[in-house]
């Protein structure tokens, strides 16, 4: 079988409201500053990287960041790049109430649909944490895939909704405790994987209300793991989809920005590869594996 | 001070209160005890607490994305009087509401 191995940039521009919902720099006018680094300046840079190598790319907008830099959002939108969401202000979906999670999806479908002339079809759930109701309202909302769980890695999947297991509760029997996690149902909404360590943000974005944060790791490693990554996966799969998820916050600093060109430049070098759009990818994977039913696999064969 | 992390001795709390744990109970057994009854005392100020199991520390942390950790109880309630929108009253009635409805 020929090489089909799709590679796809997930952009999310978390800028302020990453700050505001995420980041713990909500009274920090530093870490607000650098969230307007990443609007301002950090998203036209990459554009400029997208725009050398002629590269599609798949940008999730916090309302937030729509609403405040909207040159920004113009640049992405007339460069022809697909708009997806991403929350508001980079609010935990499983910190939310069902009604202020609905209330901010569907204002941001609007947000997006004014700015771009199309509602979108993906979502990046904040956090990467999907609550009960993301599924229902994503459904509503009509969205055809989301790139937030992390049942899989470099293969699409449907997604699974209400796995349920049991924590442990020391002060009881352990006869309690000890049960299999128990497997929801399969939805008709593709997955693109997420996958924390094809991520920029965690290793490369010093968080100073996070007590484990990195935010110093040399771009040059994180280069090494994507590459390891990458080459397993044109070694082991005929078809995949290779995603980068990336944030102009960490990807408009210069030393990321020269280590995505080497990273281009080195998949370029593969026979059978393409560049595509999120959407594009989940659309793709449909035709190979259609939605199997709520007992089905979320798998395709062989996957 | 331990002389290895430099880390001030565990100061006493009386929110630590008397353990009822049987003598022989396994020693993270109280530790589990005390971290499931923060968690719920935290829960109505919009606070997480997650337990490493090792050493002194805890993290307390907000779902905004603020975290600290706190070594100790006192270090735990300072933390926690920082990063929640609302001062924290053992006698708070949305707490006690809390504590109540949760059968504590």
């Amino acid at each position: 079988m020929a090489k089909d191995i799709k590679c796809v940039f997930g952009v999310d521009i978390d800028a302020v409201g990453g700050w505001l919902g995420s980041y713990g720099g909500e009274d920090s006018p530093s870490d607000i500053q650098r969230g307007m680094f990443s609007g301002e300046i950090g998203t036209p840079r990459v554009l400029k990287l997208f725009q050398k190598f002629d590269l599609p790319a798949t940008w999730f907008i916090p309302g937030h960041s729509i609403e405040t830099f909207p040159d920004s959002v113009k640049m992405i939108v007339d460069a022809g790049h697909e708009i997806g969401a991403h929350g508001y202000s980079h609010e935990n979906p499983i910190a939310m109430t069902p009604k202020q999670e609905e209330d901010v999806l569907a204002y941001c479908v609007e947000l997006i649909d004014k700015v771009s002339g199309r509602a979108p079809r993906g979502y990046v759930p904040p956090w990467w944490e999907m609550s009960n109701s993301t599924p229902s309202l994503l459904q509503k909302y009509g969205f055809t895939y989301d790139h937030g769980q992390g049942l899989h890695d470099f293969m699409p999947f449907y997604a699974r909704v209400g796995d349920s297991w049991t924590k442990i509760d020391y002060a009881q029997e352990a006869s309690a405790w000890m049960k299999p996690l128990e497997r929801g149902e399969v939805i008709d909404l593709v997955e693109i994987g997420a996958n924390w360590y094809m991520d920029d943000l965690p290793p490369m974005m010093f968080i100073k209300k996070a007590p484990n944060s990195a935010g110093w790791v040399n771009p040059r490693d994180v280069e090494a793991w994507w590459k390891d990554q990458f080459d397993w996966v044109y070694r082991e799969q005929d078809y995949g989809v290779y995603a980068f998820t990336i944030h102009p916050d960490v990807a408009g600093r210069p030393q990321v920005l020269l280590m995505l060109e080497r990273m281009i430049e080195y998949i370029n070098g593969h026979e059978g590869v393409s560049w595509v759009t999120m959407e594009a990818a989940a659309d793709d994977f449909r035709t190979r594996y259609a939605y199997p039913g709520p007992t089905g696999s979320p798998f395709m064969p062989g996957s | 001070m331990c002389v290895l992390c430099y880390e001030l001795a565990p100061e006493d709390h009386w929110s630590d209160g008397v353990r009822p744990g049987e003598p022989s109970a396994p020693p993270l057994r109280d530790r589990h005890r005390r971290t499931r009854i923060l968690a719920a005392v935290l829960a109505p100020y919009g606070l997480t607490v997650s337990d490493p199991g090792a050493g002194r520390h805890l993290t307390i942390a907000d779902r905004k994305g603020a975290a600290e950790v706190a070594a100790g109880l006192p270090a735990v309630w300072e933390a926690a009087g920082r990063l929640s929108s609302r001062p924290l009253d053992p006698l708070d009635p949305v707490l006690l509401a809390a504590l109540a409805e949760a059968g504590r």
